[in-house]
């Protein structure tokens, strides 16, 4: 669609735009939650940013880690160029390696100034789904990511992208999964607003965003997506990570109940 | 305690300003990105312990230096997906 665009005559790519504009974004949606959320703004943002930190780790090294037989096959090739060794390091990131790094860096942060640790990360997780439905305009907009082969007028052509097939008309998945993360915003904020025991509106997240994942994984076209046994690796993290938010959701409700029989019990 | 917290406010401010320098300069970007990173880092740490307007400076001029290298430098963040327009050139 459009990888790239012209500012001051530089060429500045339009994914990377998208992704900072998500990131402030999420960043004034913590903020402005911050009374609801009890939290102090200077730790919404600086936490954002170490989440935003540990997510780019995270994802580049997820990436890394799905390629790695063609990195090793190809090692000598690369050692000869570079200028392609850079470009791994510049584009190709996948987002639950974002996700996982992102929580562990939030974690270090409480560690680190001595917070707890689900108060704030349950304040920071509706701004997650934002961030990604502008990251996967970024997407569209650079063309990668891309859906399987679908008839015009809902399929479209991808002539400028640098990774997307040119020929073909492909299905925007990106913008499927943007509209997904807006309506999981939504959402979210909608059960984030309640007083929810710890841990709930995290598993709740990764519930409902994993099984998105899971069925939209069957509409991606794109290659290097490391099948085993007939899934995707997205897919079988979404299975790993549907488990953990489920037994997290299920825990703090269960606790939640028995705290309020305990209480009934007292009264 | 103020003192190394003014160090590392000044050391922030420092990287904060050395990652604006490196923002057009091609691969030079990685450079300013950990630049920017670290300056961050301790940024933040120096505004935690004792809160100073050169802390605050070398926050915003880290986080100005860091996303607009990242905008430099990432081509598509996200995604899986590049190495299959690298692979076409194996």
């Amino acid at each position: 669609m459009l990888p790239k665009v012209k500012v001051f005559g530089t060429e500045v790519a339009m994914y990377g735009l998208m992704i900072l504009t998500g990131l402030a974004a999420g960043i004034v949606a913590a903020v402005a939650r911050s009374k609801t959320t009890g939290q102090r703004k200077d730790d919404l943002i600086f936490a954002s940013i170490y989440g935003a930190m540990g997510a780019a780790v995270g994802a580049k090294i997820l990436y890394l880690i799905t390629i790695l037989p063609e990195i090793i096959g190809n090692l000598d090739y690369l050692i000869g160029h570079p200028d392609e060794a850079y470009a791994l390091l510049g584009g190709g990131f996948v987002f639950y390696g974002g996700l996982i790094g992102g929580v562990a860096a939030i974690m270090l942060y409480c560690r680190q100034y001595k917070l707890r640790f689900f108060p704030l990360m349950e304040a920071l997780i509706p701004s997650v789904p934002l961030v990604h439905a502008f990251g996967r305009i970024g997407c569209f907009f650079a063309g990668c990511c891309y859906g399987i082969v679908f008839p015009p007028p809902i399929g479209l052509y991808f002539h400028k992208s640098p990774v997307a097939p040119h020929d073909v008309p492909l299905f925007p998945v990106q913008l499927l999964e943007a509209a997904l993360n807006l309506i999981i915003f939504a959402v979210l904020l909608y059960v984030a607003g309640k007083r929810r025991r710890p841990g709930f509106v995290l598993g709740f997240y990764l519930v409902m965003y994993t099984i998105a994942r899971f069925m939209l994984e069957y509409l991606r076209y794109d290659e290097h997506r490391g099948v085993y046994s007939g899934l995707s690796t997205s897919q079988w993290i979404s299975v790993v990570l549907f488990a953990a938010g489920l037994i997290l959701a299920a825990f703090s409700v269960h606790v939640n109940s028995e705290n309020d029989n305990q209480s009934t019990i007292r009264k | 305690m103020e003192q190394k917290s003014n160090g590392k406010a000044i050391g922030s401010l420092v990287l904060g300003i050395i990652s604006l320098v490196f923002i057009f300069t091609g691969y030079g970007t990685l450079m300013g990105i950990v630049a920017g990173v670290v300056g961050l880092i301790l940024g933040i740490n120096a505004r935690k312990e004792s809160p100073s307007g050169m802390a605050t400076a070398g926050i915003v001029l880290s986080i100005i230096g860091l996303g607009l290298c990242v905008i430099t430098f990432v081509a598509c963040v996200l995604c899986v997906g590049t190495l299959a327009s690298i692979g076409a050139g194996y």
